[in-house]
């Protein structure tokens, strides 16, 4: 049996967040500044936080959403979302001073081996959310970064002057065309490791193109991981509701992994992507 | 001063309000968010002879203030359960109940025999909603019959704390409540989910992967309400409630309409603290009223 995912210690805690800015950062984005100290410090990229709308029970659940970057001196952390359903409708109505009941940080996130010299991040739509915090960290380490960013369209694209200023090399890939290469990032990916192998990848989209990424990857041999987006119940293991099924098959596994116990980021080949 | 202690069978409970089956795992992974020594009791995830992988994805859609699931009853089964998860429950100093399953009779019994062995255990809840094979797929608890068979059975195989847990799935609950009390139960334990389904009308597909799953959340309270009025009222022993409580008014109600203890389920998803808010502020309320202990609510709805 291979292990997937290590699961590491994530010692979370439940914190009223004040609301410091929300901002419309593209067409139907929205990123909002928490103030938490406690999650500020102790987040690690590609983990998430699971956040309470409100205090009634509709929406019933907490929703989960990437740490997308921190201020460990001012002590927040911001959060990138769109309006997906009520609960997401709800959370673009909160105003400075709000607070959210905010569980976390959970989940594992990407981890950044010593070797790696450099890197490609790619997202796809609302992918981008814990690429910052990654790229900040890959900075840190010193390690070259190549963005490559997708969207829709123009309008619903966010991060690349964010990345740039970061110190990335960024490319970009719209549907339409409207701004850098026309169809899909996975193709940015696919051309930068005809002539670049020496690289580890870190991807978070949408599920399909997750799958073309891993793929991609794996042909070329190049390690990747991918953090998947997905429904969860309670974001820390009680509620078994967010099951992902190992490559190897579940009954060889043994178990179903679940995205935010064992996830939600995984290394390409480890489990099925789909829909 | 309150007293929150109530007794069950030869049990005391520390409160009266519990984390139900399936909806606090094993007690650990909710260890670094609550103080599991506050809770009243601990209710593990269903236990069977082997362990079992649940079902496929999706298993969770959020409905209106209600959520359906199709778990399929992942656990670890009875030895691993007792290798990797007893001895952490054990030292959390709770009472610990083991929820039961299996898909015929002997699954159960198979289970309860091995862990009668074991020390730390205060009783077995049956989680009789699973369909019964050899009764052609109705839930154990469907049938007076089938509930009552199983229940004398495994009460012939321990002494320890035995609670029946129904399903809401049937037109006369009573009946089944009095089936397993005749059968020697301590108590009985209700509702589990409620039949229900979702479809996804742009890819008129169902929501989950079982087409029809288990609802539950805050919108079956009444549900279960009127289900452990009905219960109370047919049997002697003690009920204990469950269904959609999120908050310690939810729990008064319960105990006004005589459940002696109530469980916590979904709302553990979002707060896993609840069962210990629900305790605390079950303190406050019969401080308020003047009351000493939960036993002065119980069964004390006034019909107008």
């Amino acid at each position: 049996m291979v292990s997937i995912g290590v699961r590491r210690p994530t010692n979370p805690g439940v914190y009223e967040c004040p609301v410091v800015q929300i901002d419309e950062v593209a067409r139907g984005i929205f990123l909002m500044r928490l103030e938490n100290q406690a999650i500020s410090r102790a987040v690690h990229p590609g983990q998430f936080v699971n956040l309470r709308v409100r205090d009634e029970a509709i929406p019933l659940l907490r929703r989960p959403f990437s740490v997308c970057r921190t201020n460990r001196d001012a002590g927040t952390f911001d959060l990138l979302w769109k309006i997906y359903g009520a609960g997401t409708e709800l959370m673009t109505r909160a105003r400075s001073g709000d607070r959210f009941n905010v569980l976390g940080p959970l989940g594992n996130g990407f981890s950044i081996s010593s070797i790696t010299k450099n890197a490609i991040v790619i997202a796809g739509g609302l992918g981008i959310a814990p690429m910052p915090l990654l790229i900040e960290s890959l900075q840190e380490k010193r390690i070259r970064i190549i963005a490559q960013l997708g969207a829709r369209r123009n309008d619903e694209l966010w991060g690349e002057e964010t990345f740039q200023s970061m110190g990335a090399q960024v490319s970009c890939a719209t549907d339409d065309g409207s701004r850098g290469y026309k169809g899909f990032v996975t193709t940015l990916l696919q051309e930068e490791l005809k002539n670049n192998r020496e690289v580890e990848v870190f991807a978070c989209g949408p599920m399909p193109m997750l799958a073309k990424v891993s793929q991609i990857c794996l042909e070329a041999q190049v390690s990747a991981q991918l953090s998947v987006e997905t429904m969860m119940g309670c974001g820390f293991g009680i509620c078994m509701g967010c099951p992902m099924i190992p490559s190897e098959g579940v009954k060889e596994h043994g178990r179903y992994v679940l995205a935010c116990l064992d996830g939600p980021v995984f290394h390409a080949g480890e489990v099925a992507l789909h829909d | 001063m309150i007293d929150l202690r109530v007794k069950i069978g030869e049990v005391v409970f520390p409160t009266p309000v519990f984390v139900a089956s399936g909806t606090f795992g094993y007690g650990e992974e909710a260890s670094a968010i609550a103080d599991l020594s506050k809770l009243g009791a601990i209710i593990t995830k269903s236990i069977s002879p082997e362990a079992r992988v649940g079902n496929p994805p999706p298993r969770l859609f959020e409905t209106t203030a209600g959520l359906l699931n199709s778990i399929g009853l992942q656990n670890v089964g009875v030895e691993a359960f007792i290798k990797e998860k007893l001895p952490f429950l054990r030292n959390t100093g709770v009472p610990v109940i083991v929820n039961v399953v299996g898909k015929i009779g002997d699954d159960f019994v198979r289970v309860v025999e091995r862990l009668e062995n074991e020390n730390g255990i205060a009783g077995y809840e049956l989680n009789l909603s699973c369909p019964n094979v050899s009764e052609g797929g109705l839930e154990f608890s469907q049938t007076a019959k089938a509930a009552f068979a199983l229940t004398s059975e495994i009460r012939r195989r321990t002494k320890r704390l035995l609670v029946p847990k129904l399903t809401p799935n049937v037109t006369n609950v009573a009946e089944i409540a009095k089936a397993v009390e005749s059968a020697g139960a301590d108590a009985i334990s209700l509702i589990n989910t409620i039949t229900g389904m979702a479809i996804d009308i742009e890819t008129w597909k169902p929501r989950i992967n079982t087409i029809i799953g288990g609802y539950s959340g805050p919108a079956i309270k009444p549900v279960a309400l009127a289900k452990v009025y009905q219960a109370a009222g047919a049997v002697k022993i003690p009920i204990v409630g469950i269904g959609g409580i999120a908050s310690w008014q939810d729990a008064v109600e319960f105990f006004l309409v005589g459940a002696h203890a109530v469980q916590i389920g979904t709302a553990n998803f979002i707060n896993p603290n609840t069962a210990i808010e629900i305790a605390d502020g079950l303190a406050n309320y019969l401080m308020k009223h003047n009351l000493s202990k939960p036993n002065d609510l119980i069964g004390k709805m006034k019909k107008s």
